[in-house]
C-alpha cells in the first residue's frame, strides 16, 4: 500500500496544484529543463514526443495558471507561440519535484496521484 | 593573451577567443558580420560556436544568444560543460540565452517587430549570436528559391542589431566531396570556417581552415584542431602532408624520402 504521507509536503501540494495529467508533467519538466524554449503547440508537442492537438488545451491551462506566456502571431498558418514565466518560487518547487521523482517511492505516490486525477477527467 | 575587452582593441574585429583561431581570422571576425562554420556531423561546429559565445561572455562583457533548432539546450549545457563552459551559470547572470524553437517560428519572430528575438537582443544587450543550425531552415522548404530568400530574411534580420554571429551549416559528406553553397549560404555570409575530417596513420583527426573571410588577409593554411576539456585548440598545420582535404592524405615527397632514409 501507498503511504501518500510519505510524500513531501511541499512536493504533495505542487503535485496537487500543478500536475493535472502525465502532458503537464512532460511541458513542465521540459520548460524546466528548456527555459527559453520558444515553440508552437506542433513544435513543443514534437519535442516531449506527444501530438500537438492533444498537448494544446495542456498548454492552455499552464498559460492561464501564468507559468506560460502566450503571443499570436497573424498571418499564414497563424498559430500560438509559447513560452516559459515561471515566478522564481514555481521554479524551485519543480526542483523538488524533480527530486522526488528519483526516489521510487515518492515516485510512485507521484504517479498514483496523476493516474486518479486522469481517471477523474 | 586575449583578456580585454573587444572595443580597446580593433574596432573592426570581434575576437572569438578560441586559441589559434584568432590568428588566422586577422584578429577576429568582422564586426557585424556573419560567418558560418560548415562541417560533417561531429567536427565540431557546435563546440566553437558555443566557445565563441562563452569567450564572448567570460573575456569580453559581451553577453550573447545562442538559437538551437536541433539540439535541446540541456544538450548543449552538457556538452558546453565537457569543453569547460558552464551556460547554466551565464544564463542565471543573464548574460546568455539558450533559444529552442524551431526555424519557421523562428523566422517569424525575427519578421515581428518587437517579436520575442527582439527583446531577448534588448533584454540581455546581446552582442554575439550562435545559431545551430542553418540547414534546419530546409524543413520550411524544399524549394532553393525560396530557401535562399528565407535564408537571406534570416540572416539580415540578425544584422539588424550591433551583433556578429555565427552560424552552422552540416556537410553531407564525411571526407572527400566538399560543397561550397548550399541555398547560397556561403555567398550570403562574410566569412566561411571550414571543419574536415582527416584519415591520418588509421586515425581520425580534425582539420580547420579558413574558405572565406571577405575583405580580409588570412591565414590559407589547413592547421590541425583539438577538442579539449578546456575548449578548442587550433594547432599547427598538417606539416609534411598533401592531400589533406580529400580526407586521405598522403606524405610529401620530402617528407617521404626521409622517413624511407631512416628505415
Amino acid at each position: 500500500m501507498l503511504d501518500f504521507e510519505n510524500l513531501d509536503p511541499q512536493v504533495s501540494l505542487f503535485v496537487d496544484e500543478y500536475i493535472d495529467s502525465f502532458i503537464t508533467w512532460d511541458l513542465i519538466l521540459f520548460f524546466h529543463e528548456n527555459p527559453y524554449t520558444v515553440g508552437s503547440p506542433s513544435s513543443i508537442a514534437m519535442s516531449i514526443g506527444r501530438l500537438g492537438s492533444d498537448i494544446e488545451p495542456f498548454l492552455e491551462r499552464l498559460t492561464e495558471k501564468g507559468i506560460l506566456s502566450c503571443e499570436f502571431r497573424a498571418g499564414n498558418g497563424a498559430e500560438a507561440i509559447y513560452a516559459y514565466k515561471p515566478e522564481a518560487d514555481f521554479e524551485k518547487s519543480v526542483v523538488e519535484f524533480k527530486r522526488a521523482l528519483k526516489d521510487r517511492a515518492s515516485r510512485l505516490i507521484i504517479v498514483s496521484k496523476v493516474l486518479q486525477k486522469e481517471a477523474r477527467r | 593573451m586575449v583578456n580585454k575587452s573587444a572595443s580597446e582593441g580593433d574596432k573592426t574585429r570581434v575576437p572569438t577567443g578560441i586559441k589559434g583561431l584568432d590568428d588566422m581570422l586577422g584578429g577576429g571576425l568582422l564586426c557585424n558580420s556573419i560567418a558560418v562554420i560548415k562541417g560533417a556531423p561531429g567536427t565540431g561546429k557546435s563546440c566553437i560556436g558555443m566557445e565563441y559565445i562563452a569567450r564572448g561572455i567570460t573575456a569580453y562583457n559581451e553577453p550573447g544568444l545562442i538559437i538551437t533548432f536541433e539540439e535541446f539546450p540541456r544538450q548543449l549545457y552538457r556538452d558546453a560543460l565537457a569543453i569547460g563552459f558552464d551556460l547554466r551559470e551565464y544564463e542565471k547572470e543573464n548574460k546568455l540565452r539558450t533559444i529552442f524553437t524551431t526555424p519557421a517560428v523562428f523566422l517569424r519572430e525575427i519578421q515581428q517587430p518587437g517579436g520575442i528575438f527582439d527583446r531577448t537582443i534588448e533584454e540581455i544587450s546581446a552582442k554575439r549570436v550562435f545559431v545551430d543550425s542553418m540547414t534546419q531552415l530546409e524543413r520550411i522548404t524544399q524549394d532553393p528559391v525560396q530557401l535562399r530568400e528565407i535564408m537571406y530574411t534570416f540572416l539580415n534580420g540578425l544584422l539588424r542589431y550591433d551583433i556578429t554571429a555565427m552560424v552552422t551549416q552540416e556537410d553531407a559528406f564525411i571526407t572527400g566531396n566538399m560543397s561550397v553553397a548550399e541555398a547560397g549560404l556561403s555567398y550570403i555570409v562574410d566569412t566561411i570556417i571550414q571543419l574536415r575530417y582527416v584519415e591520418i596513420s588509421s586515425t581520425i583527426q580534425r582539420a580547420l581552415f579558413i574558405l572565406k573571410h571577405r575583405a580580409s588577409d588570412h591565414d590559407k593554411s589547413i592547421k590541425r584542431m583539438l577538442i579539449t576539456a578546456s575548449g578548442i585548440d587550433v594547432q599547427t598545420a598538417f606539416e609534411g602532408r598533401e592531400g589533406i582535404l580529400s580526407g586521405n592524405p598522403y606524405l610529401t615527397k620530402r617528407l617521404k624520402k626521409a622517413e624511407e632514409f631512416f628505415k
